[in-house]
């Protein structure tokens, strides 16, 4: 029984390996696989095929999606696709058998002057330019130097006038506000005779004109008038 | 993740409460496996990797109905190849280019794929097998890369012994022409 299978094994090896004679160049090659895959290439395929597996399933599970189109609708696309194609086309051999001139026209040599226009104004624009800082000068003349300085020394003086003016010190307002309180509790009419009293005890020009000629003359030289006047 | 035996994820894949964890362990044990066999039929990495998602849909909607007259990669297996080879033919009709044609697609984007790092020998072997018709090329690659045995592969594309070996024949040797064709150099 043993005999019989390592025979037939024997024989099935001999004619898998017959071809090798036939080809012995062929039979001297090693078998190698030339082509290779993408790396991790079957650590992720079987995710790939139960992926798909389940993508097919639900198609199978879930209804069609119940898109509807018009009645005849794909028996007439064919005519309407060919109609329009034919229209547009027809659009283009109409604008095929337009003029190729457009009508517009140009001055002589236009297109030649153009370019060392653009040339021109493009240098000069690149062209580097070195941007000098302006200097404005505060003062145009010496005359309105001066002037501004008059008026700055004047403007300042009234200011400093107008200081002067308001400016009151503390205790001087304070002995204002006592005497005027003062000038309540004092009856009015004795204040017009202290008034009219001052006035009749301040001494009075008793001398006439005459007097007083006679004494100028008297101590005054002519001289002395003279160089007065 | 330990490798299970087909037995015990189909046992699992049957109760509703593990059927989710048998379908990861059948992820885990046969991606890499599928991915390959897929990747040699169409070349280009992502149509590859559309179509290894493709096959596994397949295999989860149809496990349950699984039966065991074959074995479980045998059938995985075939659903990889079914979905390559209708996905090359669909690529032909697309393209409304001969089937030679759609080997010259192929054997470009083998050249301007940044996941191809074989030498010369091995990009000389790759376009070699892209002048093979689809089949041959199918046939050559389960037997030469997948070290499949004849009848695993009848088991998986449904044709017989003799057939496979002769088609496996006319293909090496055809391979070793271009190999050995000093004229042909890349």
């Amino acid at each position: 029984m043993t005999e019989t299978k390592n025979y037939k094994k024997m024989k099935t090896d001999l004619e898998n390996n017959e071809w090798k004679a036939e080809a012995p160049y062929l039979a001297s090659l090693p078998v190698k696989n030339p082509f290779i895959v993408p790396e991790d290439y079957f650590d992720t395929l079987p995710e790939a095929i139960t992926g798909t597996v389940y993508t097919n399933e639900l198609k199978q599970v879930i209804p069609a999606p119940g898109y509807t189109v018009p009645d005849h609708y794909f028996s007439s696309l064919k005519d309407r696709i060919l109609t329009q194609t034919s229209e547009e086309s027809d659009t283009e051999e109409t604008l095929k058998r337009l003029p190729s001139s457009e009508g517009f026209s140009t001055p002589d040599q236009y297109f030649q002057k153009l370019q060392s226009k653009i040339l021109a104004q493009t240098v000069e624009v690149a062209a580097p330019v070195l941007k000098q800082s302006k200097i404005v000068r505060l003062w145009h003349s010496g005359l309105l130097k001066y002037a501004s300085a008059a008026c700055f020394v004047l403007v300042a003086a009234f200011g400093f006038y107008l200081n002067k003016q308001t400016y009151k010190p503390e205790a001087a307002t304070a002995a204002e506000i006592a005497n005027e309180q003062m000038l309540y509790d004092i009856d009015e009419q004795d204040i017009i005779d202290h008034v009219e009293g001052n006035v009749a005890d301040a001494p009075k020009n008793t001398a006439t004109n005459a007097e007083l000629e006679t004494y100028i003359l008297n101590n005054y030289s002519q001289t002395d008038l003279s160089s007065e006047f | 993740m330990k490798q299970v035996e087909d037995d015990e994820i189909l046992e699992k894949f049957s109760q509703e409460n593990t059927r989710n964890e048998a379908f990861n362990l059948l992820i885990f044990k046969y991606q890499e496996k599928i991915y390959w066999h897929v990747r040699r039929l169409v070349i280009d990495h992502d149509d590859a990797d559309d179509l290894v998602q493709e096959v596994f849909i397949k295999v989860w909607k149809s496990l349950a109905k699984f039966r065991n007259d074959s074995k479980l990669y045998t059938w995985i297996y075939r659903i990889a190849t079914n979905e390559s080879i209708t996905f090359l033919n669909k690529k032909k009709q697309r393209n409304q280019t001969p089937l030679d044609e759609v080997s010259e697609e192929l054997s470009e984007s083998l050249v301007a794929s940044s996941y191809f790092n074989g030498d010369k020998i091995q990009m000389k072997l790759q376009q070699a097998l892209l002048t093979l018709p689809e089949k041959q090329r199918l046939i050559f690659n389960m037997k030469y890369y997948d070290d499949l045995k004849y009848d695993e592969i009848s088991a998986i594309l449904g044709t017989s012994v003799g057939a496979l070996k002769a088609s496996f024949h006319i293909a090496v040797k055809k391979i070793e022409v271009f190999m050995l064709n000093d004229e042909i150099s890349l």
